[in-house]
């Protein structure tokens, strides 16, 4: 099928996934095919804000890096009548196209297509590209559905950053001390610290901090968003820790040095992420970048109604086992990952009993399973590249 | 109109100008409310049968379709005998048509059976049908209060969850929407 036009649409139901994901994606579709015209319809320009730096909230429609972002919010009928509809129309996560616009999409677009939610569950391969006979005139509509198989729509890669990681030139320690310096550390590798990333919904970290303190090494968290930076300063207060003299940024619990981030641009977040020893990450693209980091990670799956969230990190987990070549440590780290998303609801006042120790313990098999993993997503799951290759069929 | 997580397989529904029966659903409950469906749908004119996703919040217009109360005789191949009690008529379905109710279809089982013209196109199934467990694990004595559960499987061939205290040769009485233990059957 020839396409000269994409249009994704965003609806932000919360936090920050949604507006991330389809930035992303609109990203990477356009790398990938440079001549398509490629414009984002978002309903919260401020959460997109909030992770690309150069998006201004105030515009209705601004251009950045040869993409057109477009306000929904500020479309009347007449700017829909001219906009008109492209060749594919994306809906990102079920969300709804404005109904003039659906109207041109069912006399002009060659496609439609649900971009979903991504999931490891086992249906997520019978739903892959499957149509919808709601599509209309001229219009096709069709299901596309992310995840961790070959016969799932795979994860969206961060292609600047596979290329520099399997080129070998990925300097650990450089990338960690650009970031780390802007606080006035640095981490020489002599030196065995152990560095991970936190960004989690709000929960209790008593026992992450104290399982911390225990190692034998000095540990730095960095941790990102006001719904980790929230539960790390009340379980500070549970547990006593201390504001560091040179910054209010820093804290410190006994052998754990905690520095709360700002937020970053996705790359180098991205980037980040394959520089530490571990990662805790919540949600479904900060999920992705661990999956693809190849690093030692704990999920905070999105927290869902009788704790149907359980049912998302068990099918992970089923995904990671192949992976693991030692089934103690990969039945420890199940449990783990099963009591960390055990809780009802949000709370950073919450008490929690799971145990970190043996995952610490274990970060080297961890990391051995986890590089596996990346790998074999990096190879076979590229969700652009199966994208496009729906496309061609169609 | 009819939202798609309130079809069932059986129910018919028109799209453009087409006609379709489902002769299988499935209902995935996705993040964040955004939940799908799945249907085995039968072009009622073109006689193609196609696999489809919806949102759940989907909206369809229903055609509600002529049901006959009939009985299931038999099967040959792959085509499915039933006949009206009370006539004598027998219709014929293949197996595609039956979709899910398959699962549950027992030998002189009666269920209604989806007309369209003077054609059999689906079967509308119970909302719970007996079935008769031949094979599961011993039952634990003591253990009534039914919350911890162990695979049976049925005289149809499938595998439901059932509680402990369930028994080879028990009947029990299972959701065909949801294909859980409801209860014991006398």
């Amino acid at each position: 099928m020839n396409f000269s036009s994409i249009d994704i649409f965003c609806h932000c139901v919360d936090n920050f996934g949604d507006a991330g994901v389809v930035y992303r994606f609109a990203r990477e579709f356009k790398a990938s095919n440079p001549r398509c015209r490629t414009r984002v319809f978002i309903d919260s320009k401020e959460t997109l804000r909030a992770i690309v730096k150069e998006i201004d909230p105030s515009k209705a429609v601004q251009e950045l890096e040869s993409i057109l972002y477009i306000d929904t919010r500020a479309l009347t009928e007449t700017l829909m009548e001219n906009l008109g509809a492209a060749d594919i129309m994306v809906e990102a996560f079920a969300c709804h196209i404005p109904e003039p616009l659906l109207e041109q999409a069912y006399s002009k677009s060659k496609l439609i297509i649900n971009l979903e939610y991504l999931s490891a569950e086992s249906w997520v391969e019978g739903f892959h590209l499957k149509e919808s006979l709601l599509g209309c005139g001229t219009a096709r509509k069709f299901f596309f559905m992310p995840g961790f198989t070959e016969a799932t729509g795979g994860l969206i890669l961060n292609s600047r950053l596979a290329q520099t990681r399997y080129s070998g030139g990925f300097d650990r320690f450089q990338i960690l001390n650009d970031v780390l310096n802007t606080f006035g550390i640095t981490v020489k590798p002599e030196e065995n610290k152990l560095l991970g990333t936190l960004f989690t919904y709000e929960r209790g970290l008593d026992s992450l901090l104290t399982d911390l303190n225990t190692q034998n090494r000095k540990a730095t968290l960095l941790v990102f968003g006001d719904k980790s930076q929230k539960s790390i300063s009340a379980a500070l207060e549970r547990l006593g820790g201390r504001h560091d003299s040179i910054s209010a940024q820093i804290r410190t619990y006994k052998n754990v040095q905690l520095i709360c981030m700002p937020f970053i641009d996705q790359h180098s977040y991205d980037t980040l992420l394959c520089c530490t020893d571990f990662n805790f990450v919540r949600g479904e693209d900060s999920l992705a970048r661990a999956v693809l980091s190849g690093k030692p990670f704990i999920w905070n799956a999105y927290i869902q109604d009788n704790k149907y969230q359980k049912v998302k990190v068990e099918a992970l987990l089923e995904t990671m086992r192949p992976f693991y070549k030692n089934e103690n440590v990969f039945n420890d780290y199940s449990k783990l990952m099963l009591t960390f998303n055990d809780a009802p609801e949000e709370s950073a006042a919450q008490t929690t009993s799971e145990r970190y120790v043996n995952f610490l313990k274990n970060l080297k098999k961890h990391e051995r399973a986890a590089e596996e993993m990346s790998y074999f997503m990096h190879l076979n799951c590229n969700l652009i590249e199966k994208f496009n290759g729906f496309l061609r069929k169609n | 109109m009819k939202e798609a997580q309130d079809l069932r397989a059986g129910n018919c529904v028109k799209i453009g100008n087409d006609l379709y029966i489902i002769a299988k659903y499935e209902y995935i409950k996705g993040a964040r409310g955004a939940s799908s469906c799945k249907m085995k749908m039968k072009n009622l004119t073109t006689n193609s049968v196609s696999e489809t996703v919806y949102r759940a919040s989907d909206k369809f217009e229903q055609v509600v379709l002529e049901n006959k109360k009939m009985q299931y005789l038999y099967e040959s191949g792959d085509m499915y005998t039933f006949m009206d009690n009370d006539t004598g008529e027998q219709m014929e379905l293949n197996k595609d048509d039956l979709g899910d109710a398959l699962k549950y279809l027992q030998e002189e089982m009666v269920i209604d059976i989806v007309v369209y013209g003077e054609k059999a196109v689906g079967v509308k199934l119970p909302q719970q049908v007996d079935l008769e467990i031949t094979y599961t694990e011993p039952a634990v004595k003591g253990d009534t209060g039914g919350k911890v559960l162990k695979a049976a499987t049925v005289n149809t061939g499938i595998e439901v969850q059932v509680p402990l205290y369930c028994n080879i040769g028990d009947k029990i009485r299972v959701d065909t929407e949801t294909n859980e233990f409801v209860s014991r059957a006398k």
